[in-house]
């Protein structure tokens, strides 16, 4: 079908994506309706753009990850920022336990070039036929970075991985003044190597707008709070930036934008498993400890990891596993009617709860959360052990939503276009864009 | 290195002693400890005289079994290749042994019948075989597998790499390209977690 269609367009050879982390459709809409953001109005016109929605559960690495393999999570095998061994150790997935393969792996096989710059997820940076810099969780510039001598230049110009997140609690001047000053850099590094390099898939990705909307979303929502016209300016910058990124390059290119997760304001956060230890699921060695390491393996049937994910503590699965394969069954349902059941002050917490099968499919089923809530807007979920109650009011601002991502591409390839419904669908649509 | 046991379930002709060898062999390059207790051949010394029966086939595993708990807990990765029809049994293996992974080699039995490597299911259809699982006896199918390959749909390359890979991130065997990070970076990684709220 693809190649059918490729001898009738007059296919541009190169692809730019710009990837916009946590923007919902309706901001950009939104934005764009009160003219405040004229060169993404005037290029939204002229193709496709629409809401798509992200894997679950809707964080960055995993919907990132999604995207950058085209696999869904029981494939690539990421499921969180966080995981967890038979053993109960946490640890933190990092690029090498992608279990599937990035795109531009695969375009290299047909010898074509890539410049990925700021991608979540791809940190340490490895060999790739093109640059790569890593995005979030990079600690480490000198591992972020492939070919190494970029490196010199990057720390010439400032660049910095990420904001200083810290600075989000303590102190909103300086932590806005960081995003905007990052932002700079990131287009700096893009229109420098946007030229240098011969490349044929260009992404880059900004992820500062997850920032703030974790910290000031709601002076967004509230044109009389103290950040609103900051906020809208972030948005002008970004689409100054693009109009200034794009003009100076020969219009040989598909042009396709996306973020990885809508967002929306948060009102409570809810503790998942405060909830799995009230009922009962969850025991700890000792009330002092109420952390995980403090969790009593040898008595706890299910806890979670950030944000909705339930683990069945299962023989086979799990060094002390407790749950018995054919517990399970009632195990799953005595939790799903728990969440279902919750509700603040009448008001229900939980919107969709899915078993593993239901969502993911492939090799990493095995290793799958058993589990997947899926909250209401403004309920934040978390697996924390930071409250003992179950639902806290927070510092925080925005959460993430599974719904409300967008993603935009130049209209000529419609016919291609189309079928892009959620994030993971990008990742293939550039995979099938260059046939491989 | 903590031993397991890799039980590999599935009907005659799935690929269970295929993909079990290549498991083997991949594993003892990467030096751990290995052993493979593969049904057509204990047949020929631990269970020999044992037949068909549900209660000889059941004996049958129990010793399998037993064996395979012997060599996980001291250090070996036993890597059993049987039919193991019936799930009762399995379970009973399972918890008895704690490290216990179970891989459901699966395939049609018409795509069998079409296989038919050893001539077995010719001769089980003609009667000839009696208590011929997925004939004349029943298989039941594993419920929570931590692992399944489909052996109809799969390459056997392709069914090997799926266990190896799960086995590494199920942490029992260590992955070979694990880039970890040290105690600093980990660190910093939490802070940066913290801080948008991740832990």
């Amino acid at each position: 079908m693809i190649s059918f269609l490729n001898k009738f367009l007059k296919r541009k050879k190169k692809i730019i994506l710009i990837g916009i982390d946590g923007v919902p459709f309706t901001l950009l809409k939104d934005l764009i309706e009160r003219g405040k953001l004229p060169f993404l109005g005037k290029k939204f016109k002229e193709g496709i753009f629409k809401e798509i929605y992200s894997p679950l559960p809707e964080i960055s690495s995993v919907s990132w990850s999604t995207f950058m393999t085209g696999k869904n999570p029981g494939e690539h095998g990421i499921f969180g920022f966080t995981d967890v061994s038979n053993g109960y150790n946490l640890f933190f997935p990092n690029f090498a336990s992608l279990r599937a393969e990035p795109i531009w792996e695969h375009l290299q096989e047909k010898d074509k070039k890539s410049v990925i710059i700021n991608l979540p997820s791809t940190y340490p940076a490895r060999r790739i036929n093109g640059v790569l810099i890593s995005g979030f969780v990079a600690v480490d510039l000198n591992r972020a970075v492939f070919p190494q001598n970029l490196l010199p230049y990057l720390n010439s110009i400032g660049y910095k991985v990420d904001v200083d997140n810290s600075l989000g609690k303590k102190n909103i001047e300086e932590f806005l003044k960081d995003l905007f000053d990052v932002l700079e850099k990131r287009f700096i590094v893009a229109k420098k190597l946007v030229k240098d390099i011969n490349w044929d898939f260009f992404m880059l990705t900004i992820t500062g707008s997850d920032r703030l909307h974790h910290f000031l979303f709601k002076n967004f929502l509230d044109e009389n709070s103290p950040y609103h016209e900051e906020f809208i300016r972030y948005y002008k910058k970004i689409d100054d930036y693009i109009s200034d990124f794009l003009m100076g390059i020969k219009n040989d290119y598909l042009l396709l934008m996306m973020s990885d997760h809508g967002f929306t304001e948060v009102r409570k956060e809810v503790f998942v498993n405060n909830i799995l230890f009230e009922n009962g699921f969850l025991k700890f060695k000792s009330h002092e400890n109420r952390s995980f390491e403090g969790i009593d393996f040898s008595k706890t049937t299910a806890f979670a990891l950030d944000p909705g994910r339930i683990y069945l503590n299962l023989r086979g699965r799990f060094e002390r596993g407790k749950v018995d394969g054919r517990e399970r069954e009632k195990i799953v349902s005595d939790i799903k009617e728990l969440f279902y059941k919750l509700n603040f002050e009448g008001e229900k917490i939980i919107k969709n709860i899915f078993e593993k099968e239901e969502i993911y499919e492939g090799s990493f089923l095995s290793v799958a959360p058993d589990i997947i809530l899926q909250s209401e807007d403004g309920f934040d979920l978390k697996a924390s052990f930071r409250e003992i109650e179950i639902f806290a009011d927070t510092h925080f601002q925005g959460m993430h939503t599974r719904e409300n991502a967008f993603f935009y591409g130049d209209s000529e390839f419609e016919d291609l276009l189309i079928n892009v419904k959620e994030v993971k669908d990008v990742g293939n649509l550039i995979l099938d864009y260059f046939e491989v | 290195m903590e031993g397991f046991t890799l039980w590999f379930t599935g009907m005659s002709g799935a690929g269970k002693s295929t993909l079990a060898r290549m498991v083997e062999k991949e594993l003892l390059e990467r030096g751990l400890k290995v052993e493979v207790l593969d049904g057509d051949i204990v047949r020929t010394n631990l269970s020999k005289g044992l037949g068909f029966s549900k209660e000889d086939r059941d004996e049958n595993i129990r010793r399998i079994g037993f064996v395979c708990q012997l060599l996980s807990r001291n250090g070996v990765v036993a890597i059993a290749a049987a039919i193991s029809p019936y799930r009762e049994i399995r379970d009973e293996n399972r918890r008895k042994i704690g490290r216990f992974v179970e891989v459901y080699v699966k395939c049609s039995v018409d795509k069998l019948i079409e296989r038919d490597v050893k001539g077995l299911y010719k001769k089980a259809l003609s009667g000839e075989i009696k208590n011929f699982t997925g004939i004349s006896d029943p298989y039941e199918e594993p419920l929570n597998p931590e692992i399944v390959v489909d052996t109809e749909k799969e390459t056997p390359e392709e069914s090997f790499k799926k266990i190896i890979t799960t086995l590494e991130k199920m942490g029992y065997i260590p992955p070979l390209e694990m880039d970890d990070y040290s105690e600093e970076e980990e660190e910093k990684i939490k802070n940066k977690l913290e801080s948008l709220g991740y832990l």
